[in-house]
């Protein structure tokens, strides 16, 4: 049985998609909660100096204790973007696997 | 010439739509990736101990800033704060959550395909070093009534803030880790 790349082509693409309407909403909403935090203590430390509540020097500690805690949430979002598109590709992968399987007559996928 | 390269020259050739060039490339990378071992990963996967490990740390820095907030709300005039808030009284505290970090990392440094949690240890570790040198700045700043020498509650608030929001991150990837795979 030959192959029809094309529709083994569309099948491995509604996957992937399936997959990633799915995860995207996860990552987008974390990364959009995580942004506002961020913006929300950048905004108290600076009261916290108009204040006078901190010196400029504990101001700027503050200030790279907010810009590590920024750093780890960006390396998050990059995970979860790794894994959904391995999710992605294994999924497409998986969709057509017993197709795949069965033209070539062996276990391939 | 490779065979996602084959394709692409054929698809062009053939002067085919974006998607359906997308399509091919998905089933060539794919196809590709599969020959190669079947499933494809770049990130570790998922650690229980690790998981747990990075809770019980947040249950006691979590611990250990009630403390200091329970310090910054006594009266700045409490003659017993200038004791209660010398750095050195939480000297064993710095020793217990360094130890508990360095035994994570060393843990995640040894999984393969995890630098993304190795450095937000890091960041956390990097970060815990801060509060305590923020504690030291402030004991030793002139202070006209002895809880001055204590970090205030809106410092304290961003602190939290902060060290909340790295472990936030390391345990949102490490679940993911897990949970983007189910059912895979």
């Amino acid at each position: 049985m030959a192959i029809d790349v094309a529709e083994l082509a569309r099948v491995m693409v509604g996957a992937a998609r399936g997959k990633l309407k799915k995860q995207w909403p996860v990552i987008r909403a974390y990364a959009e909660a995580e942004a506002r935090k961020t913006a929300e203590t950048i905004a108290m430390i600076e009261t916290l100096r108009l204040t006078s509540a901190i010196s400029p020097t504990e101001a700027r500690l503050l200030l790279e204790m907010q810009r590590n805690s920024a750093k780890a949430v960006l390396m998050t979002v990059e995970g979860l973007g790794l894994l959904a598109a391995e999710a992605a590709i294994n999924a497409a992968i998986g969709a057509v696997r017993t197709t795949v399987n069965k033209a070539l007559g062996f276990t391939l996928l | 010439m490779s065979l996602e390269a084959s394709l692409f020259s054929v698809l062009r050739s053939q002067r085919l739509s974006a998607l359906r060039r997308f399509a091919v490339y998905l089933t060539a990378v794919s196809l590709g990736l599969a020959i190669c071992g079947c499933q494809v990963s770049r990130v570790s996967t998922y650690d229980a101990d690790t998981d747990r490990g990075v809770t019980e740390l947040q249950q006691y820095i979590d611990g250990y800033l009630t403390t200091l907030e329970a310090l910054a709300e006594k009266p700045r005039s409490t003659a017993s704060l200038r004791q209660l808030c010398d750095p050195d009284q939480f000297a064993d505290v710095y020793q217990k959550l360094n130890a508990k970090l360095r035994t994570l990392t060393l843990r995640n440094e040894a999984r393969d395909r995890n630098q993304l949690t190795v450095d937000q240890l890091r960041l956390l570790r990097e970060n815990l070093s801060n509060l305590q040198s923020q504690q030291k700045l402030r004991y030793a700043t002139e202070a006209s009534a002895p809880g001055d020498r204590c970090l205030g509650a809106g410092q304290l608030q961003v602190i939290r803030n902060s060290l909340e929001q790295i472990i936030r991150a390391i345990l949102t990837l490490e679940l993911a880790k897990r949970e983007f795979r189910e059912g895979a």
